[in-house]
Parts: C-alpha cells; sequence; structure tokens
C-alpha cells in the first residue's frame, strides 16, 4: 500500500497556521512575543455527583491573540480538611484514577469519543525526584517570554487553606519561586527568584524588586519553578495546596498568564500551580499531539469529566484541569 | 526534536522519529515494536563487599528469530511480584547489568562505552539528579537552551506511575496500521494484592488504550483506540503478593488457572469498531504507543479501614505491572508475529512511563537476523535494606529474602522496534 507522508498542506486549519507560527524557539527574530497561558478549571464532584459541568468559557480563547495549547495537565485538588498534609485520604492524587475526561470540538472528540480515564491520557514524563517532588512544580516553556530591561513580575501566591501546626511541627510555609533566565545578548544564564513566609491561607506577593530585570538587557526567561516547604527540617508541603498568579510589569500584554474557574474562594486568575508541572510536577501531563493546538480569539474546547469510581464518596472532590500553552502577541 | 541512532545512520537508514507524538515517515518501512525479555532469580551473598555469582542470559530469549532487523532502545530493570514499595526497588540498587553483542566482536568494541561495561543500576526512589542523568539520559533540556540553565529534574522516577497506576510505551517509530489492521493485546491473570477492602478491590477495571494518528481527516489527527472496563480476573486469595511470576510456559500455572482471560484482552470487534475514528487517505493509522491503566483505588480510599501499622502502600495499583503478564501481535498486517515473547511482565514493556528502571541506550543496539545479546547480571553482597513490612499483613517475599543469602527475580528487557523492510 502506498505510503504517504503527511504534509503540510494535509494539516487542517487547527494546525497549519501553527506551522508558521512555530519556526522560531529562542530568538524573538520574528517580531513576534510569546507570553505563557495557563488556562484551569475547576471540576467539583459532591458525594452523589457523576457529572460535572462547570463553566466552560474558560476553555475559550478570550484574548485578541491566538493561544497555542500544548498540554493537558488534571491533578486532585488539594483537601482543605484533612488534617494529615502526606496522606490526605479525598486529596490523594492517587484518586484521580477514578475521573474519566471526554474533549469534544465541533463534534469532533479527541482521543476517544468515550470518557478516558485521566491517567490514560498521560503520556509524558513529569515525575520528579520522591525528595522533593510533592512540594515543586516546573515548567518549562515552549516559547521563551521576554522580560525586558527595568521590567518586573509580579507573582501572588495563596494557599488553598491556612497551614496546620501538626504538619512537620511548623506552622507556616515557605513558598518560593524562580524564574530561568538567559540574556538575549550575552547568553549569560540569570535565574531571578523571591521566597516569602505563608503564614495563613491570605493574598501574598512576593518582593518585585527581586523579580525585576536589572542586568541590563533583555531577558528570554525559559521558565519558572514553584516550591513549597517550611522550617522543619525534611518536611514537604503539598504543591497543590499552592495556588499562583504571575503578570509582568512593562512587557508583553501584562495580562495574568493564567485565567480560569470554579467554586473555590480564590481569583480567578489563581492557577494551582500543580497544573503548571508540565516539566516536572505533581500531575497528569498529556502532550498534545505535534505543535499543539492553535485557538484563535473566540476558539476552544468542551471537556467534560465523570467519575467512575465504585465507591460512594465520603465528602466533596475537586479535578483541577489545566490547558497550558502559550499566546502569541503579533 | 529528532533521534539518529548512530550506528544505524552509517546504514543511511535514518527514520524520522516519533518523539512529539506526531506520524511521520520518510520511507517505505513499517517499524513494529519488538522486546527481548527474561525473568531470572539473582543470588544475593548477604555478606557487605562479596559478590554474588554472575548471571548470564543467553539464547533464545535474547536471540533475533524474525528475518528483519530489531534495534533495541531502551534497558529496563525491575523486580518482579514484588510489592512497589521504596525497599522493593533496593533490590535492584546493588544489580549491575551489561550486555553484549555476541555477534561481532567489532560491535562489542564499539558498543563497550555504553553497553561493554558495566552499568550500575540505582534506581532508589531517592537518587538524585546526578545519578538520574547517568541512569536515565533522556533528553531534557528545552530546544538550544544550554543544559546549565535548565531547571528540569532528570529524575524520573517511580512516583507518578504509581500514583496514576499507568504503564506506558512510547514507541520510538510510528507503527504504521493499514486498514482493518488489528493488534491482538492482552493481559494474563495473575495474582494481585488483596487489599482486604471490598471484593471490589479484586475487581479492577483496566483501560488499554492505543494512540494513533492519521494524515488526514477530521481536525483532531490523533485518536486512542480503547478497551474498557474489561474485568481482570485476579487472585484475591493466599498473601497478599499472589504466586511468584514464573517466566515461559509455566507462566499458565495460575491460581485462577487462566492465563489469557477474555475479560482482559483488547477485544478484536472492540478495535475494529473503532475503525471509524481514522481519517481520510488510505486508511492507514500510524500507532504511536499504548497505555494501560490498572486503577486500584480501592485501597486509597478505604485507607481508614486499614490499621496504619500494617504498612499498606496506597499507591500499591502498579504493583500489579510487576505481576500482570502481557502480549501483543498484529493480524491483517505487519508481520503477524508476536513483539515479544508472550508473557512478559508489563513493567519489561512500558520503557516510557512504568514502575520499572529504564535507560535510554546511549547508541541503540541493532541486532540482525540470527544474532543475539548475552546479558550478565550480577549482585553485590548485602542489600542496606530496612525491616520487612511489618504489621498484620504477610510480608513481601522479597522482603523475607533479604533476611538471608537467597534470590531476588529480577526482570531485564531490551525494548525497541524490528525494520520490516524486503
Amino acid at each position: 500500500m502506498e505510503f504517504q507522508k503527511p504534509s503540510p498542506n494535509d494539516l487542517a486549519p487547527l494546525y497549519q497556521q501553527y506551522a508558521d507560527v512555530a519556526k522560531s524557539h529562542i530568538a524573538d527574530v520574528s517580531g513576534r512575543r510569546y507570553e505563557p497561558r495557563a488556562y484551569f478549571q475547576e471540576y467539583v464532584f459532591s458525594t452523589d455527583q457523576e457529572l460535572s459541568y462547570p463553566d466552560t468559557s474558560v476553555w475559550r480563547n478570550g484574548e485578541q491573540f491566538p493561544v497555542v495549547i500544548t498540554h493537558i495537565t488534571a491533578a486532585m485538588r488539594g483537601n482543605r480538611q484533612r488534617t494529615d498534609e502526606q496522606y490526605p485520604q479525598q486529596g490523594s492524587p492517587a484518586l484521580i484514577s477514578d475521573y474519566s475526561m471526554r474533549i469534544v470540538s465541533h463534534d469532533a472528540s479527541y482521543m476517544s469519543s468515550e470518557y478516558l480515564p485521566i491517567p490514560a491520557w498521560h503520556n509524558r514524563r513529569n515525575a520528579a525526584s520522591d525528595v522533593f517532588g510533592a512540594s515543586t512544580t516546573s515548567w518549562i516553556f515552549d516559547h521563551p517570554t521576554i522580560l525586558g530591561n527595568r521590567s518586573s513580575f509580579k507573582v501572588q501566591v495563596r494557599l488553598e487553606r491556612p497551614p496546620i501546626d501538626t504538619e512537620g511541627g511548623a506552622s507556616s510555609r515557605i513558598c518560593s519561586v524562580k524564574f530561568d533566565c538567559l540574556g538575549v545578548n550575552t547568553r549569560r544564564p540569570y535565574n531571578l527568584g523571591a521566597r516569602l513566609t505563608l503564614a495563613n491561607d491570605g493574598l501574598a506577593t512576593f518582593d518585585s524588586s527581586k523579580l525585576s530585570n536589572t542586568v541590563g538587557e533583555p531577558l528570554q526567561v525559559i521558565g519558572v519553578t514553584f516550591t513549597l516547604g517550611s522550617e522543619a527540617p525534611g518536611f514537604m508541603a503539598d504543591i497543590t495546596q499552592l495556588r499562583a498568579r504571575i503578570m509582568v510589569d512593562g512587557t508583553g500584554t501584562s495580562q495574568s498568564w493564567s485565567y480560569g474557574g470554579g467554586v473555590s474562594p480564590m481569583p480567578h486568575e489563581f492557577v494551582p500551580v500543580s497544573l503548571l508541572g508540565i516539566t516536572s510536577g505533581l500531575c497528569v501531563c498529556h502532550k498534545l499531539p505535534g505543535k499543539g493546538w492553535l485557538w484563535d480569539p473566540g476558539q476552544g474546547v468542551d471537556p467534560t469529566l465523570k467519575y467512575d469510581g465504585s465507591i460512594a464518596r465520603a465528602t466533596e472532590e475537586a479535578v483541577m484541569l489545566g490547558f497550558i500553552g502559550y499566546t502569541v502577541i503579533t | 526534536m529528532s533521534h539518529t541512532p548512530h550506528y544505524i545512520s552509517q546504514h543511511g537508514d535514518v527514520p524520522d522519529m516519533n518523539v512529539e507524538g506526531y506520524a511521520t515517515g520518510r520511507d517505505e518501512a513499517l517499524y513494529e515494536p519488538r522486546a527481548l525479555w527474561q525473568v531470572v532469580d539473582v543470588p544475593f551473598t548477604n555478606q557487605l563487599g562479596v559478590e554474588g555469582p554472575e548471571v548470564v542470559l543467553e539464547g533464545t530469549e535474547w536471540q533475533n528469530g524474525s528475518r528483519y532487523d530489531f534495534v533495541l532502545t531502551h534497558l529496563i530493570l525491575s523486580p518482579i511480584n514484588s510489592c512497589v514499595t521504596n525497599d522493593a526497588y533496593e533490590v535492584l540498587q546493588n544489580v549491575t547489568v551489561s550486555v553484549a553483542h555476541s555477534a561481532s566482536p567489532i560491535d562489542v568494541q564499539r558498543f563497550s562505552p555504553a553497553l561493554g561495561q558495566c552499568l550500575p543500576i540505582a534506581p532508589s526512589p531517592t537518587f538524585g539528579d546526578l545519578s538520574m542523568g547517568q541512569f536515565m539520559p533522556y533528553d531534557s533540556s528545552p530546544r538550544q537552551v544550554p543544559p546549565t540553565v535548565n531547571p528540569r529534574t532528570r529524575a524520573v522516577l517511580f512516583a507518578q506511575p504509581r500514583i496514576f497506576d499507568v504503564a506506558r510505551w512510547q514507541f520510538d517509530m510510528p507503527y504504521r496500521l493499514v486498514r482493518r489492521g488489528v493488534v491482538q493485546f492482552g493481559l494474563s491473570s495473575l495474582g494481585a494484592p488483596n487489599l482486604g477492602v471490598n471484593d471490589d478491590a479484586e475487581k479492577l477495571n483496566i483501560t488499554m488504550g492505543f494512540d494513533e494518528a492519521w494524515s488526514s481527516g477530521s481536525a483532531f489527527r490523533q485518536q486512542m483506540r480503547t478497551s474498557r472496563g474489561r474485568l481482570l480476573a485476579v487472585n484475591g486469595a493466599g498473601t497478599p503478593w499472589g504466586s511468584p511470576l514464573q517466566a515461559g510456559p509455566s507462566l499458565d500455572a495460575n491460581t485462577n488457572g487462566v492465563a489469557w482471560p477474555p475479560e482482559s484482552q483488547f477485544n478484536p470487534r472492540d478495535w475494529q469498531r473503532q475503525e471509524t475514528l481514522r481519517g481520510g487517505g488510505d486508511g492507514s493509522g500510524w500507532l504511536q504507543g499504548f497505555t494501560v491503566h490498572l486503577p486500584n483505588n480501592n485501597g486509597v480510599r478505604g485507607l481508614d479501614n486499614l490499621p496504619a501499622a500494617d504498612g499498606y502502600p496506597p499507591d500499591s495499583g502498579v504493583s500489579l505491572a510487576t505481576r500482570l503478564a502481557v502480549r501483543a501481535k498484529t493480524t491483517n498486517g505487519g508481520t503477524n508475529r508476536s513483539w515479544w515473547r508472550d508473557g512478559a511482565p508489563l513493567v519489561l514493556v512500558s520503557p516510557t512511563i512504568g514502575a520499572g528502571a529504564c535507560m535510554k541506550l546511549q547508541t541503540p543496539i541493532r541486532l540482525g537476523s540470527r544474532e543475539q545479546l548475552r546479558i550478565t547480571l550480577r549482585s553485590e553482597g548485602k542489600n542496606n535494606l530496612l525491616a520487612a513490612v511489618t504489621g498484620g499483613i504477610d510480608p513481601n517475599p522479597i522482603e523475607q529474602d533479604r533476611e538471608s543469602p537467597g534470590n531476588h527475580k529480577v526482570g531485564v528487557s531490551l525494548t525497541g522496534y524490528a525494520i520490516v523492510k524486503d
């Protein structure tokens, strides 16, 4: 039988435009700028709920620029009621095996017309070491973004619930963020990092002066890493307890990199950072085929989730779903 | 991302690789998955610094018995028939392995930097970045970015497959499957942990899925053919860890007496029913890989029902990958030959995501027809292990073995593909 290699002309419009967009990985020679994006939604399941239909407008590109989605991530929401953070029964990441997902767009299903268990979507290694895997999320961008001279990151974080004294003998959490950068001109590596202490579930903002570009040249930002720990020796905090919002002041769109929804009493731009762990993190990570999906403004998909477990849930559970990618500023 | 096997390129045969998960191909060859595997007992002397006797694996298990060349890209080692705890994997810490190509002395020399010498296998879940870089040299650096500023952790451990209960093989090469081609894929029934929560713990709804891509048709160019809801016949009686896995024909000696129960096979009718998922063109699709999902969450939900002192890991599900046998072959397409000897433990054919310790070979091994490999396993003395699992359940047999000199059941495999080209 004649073998035909797929050619660019064969590609559907969803991918066709991307071939042009994705030519430059590092240098911003095309005049385009890239900014990471993360869309997320909480799918909340009460004790007797089989299906969850939250607001799906989250899964639309609501910006004026095209967005490329490269990864789908999913994780259980960290439980707020349990006291043992190490093995929260109803927040255990393993419970995601009981949930299935289906993605539909324009009457076409992605992967399968049936609901597939979410772990069956997992096709990319992103496990970190057990030493810090539960408390770390690392996201290397598909396209670096530019941080101009004198520009700075504005990073805000919140905990899902206040830290509990009995957890590792500490009543607070130490959160850190680090951006890995390269100098555009010198190719010199830079790290912009900051840390702060979270004593409760209130909003906290990292010191922007430590996240500013003061090196005298524009920076290519290639990734971000979050960690959550405590002063107690050897204690790993649960990264699923942490949410964050990242914005850039002075370069790019100045919009939040994340946008989502859910019933959580959180601002809709605070993404659970565990969903960002496409490089390393405690989440199911599905890499989309090829270069990903291109969403023009208004385009998107409709994912629905279903509970497949055979045992009744004792409490409400929530699955967090994330679509990770970047926007192309033309 | 491209992958160019050095050894192949000398022959001008450089196929496109399937790293990004999109079907490509530039030649007429067919690349069918292949794995060579064996489960053996590795003796430990239990004396510090005293090596155990060598275990040499050779023969038909490691011979390319087909007319087509094999290209082997990954080496997997795993404890077999064990509970997935940190301790169980420490068995492998003191095991070394070497691979030699018996057909040509020249090849031995060629492979000596990567394969001719013993490779320390250190798959402890607590080892760090450096040793993982040696052991699991997957390319993790972002494109054109110096690795010195790469924050990615190279450590790829067992936590994730253990938590998410998945085993996956993303094929090195997309496997072209013609229209009406069917992959016969199935699991065997072997003993499974009896979590003691309720009867449902012994009934597992498994999902088997094959990613398939095509060149034209619908907007989404990739689908997954799935077989769901198959009740896996397991043995809920006896010890929590069942009877040891036996290699070869004795695999059938399961307490259930059914080696390949129909309910845990990918039904060919289910496969063909999803034929319509394909796009246009000539009807060929490219299989990208397969995933097996073995949920065992009843143990998690029932965690409160189990005394903590029992030591039951809440995420023991993926240990089934070390206890379940798997087989695969293509009908109406491909070579119509088994992809590996029937009965390979699932963990030994899951190089992408799995419970085993996997190393991507720096230089793929090309194994010609009738050529064979020689694998040498050696243990070094005493395992510095913790005490056996204690409490209200029977300890893992492997844990018991550690208390005295004895054997540890270890599985080793090499995975890759056959180049089917006339």
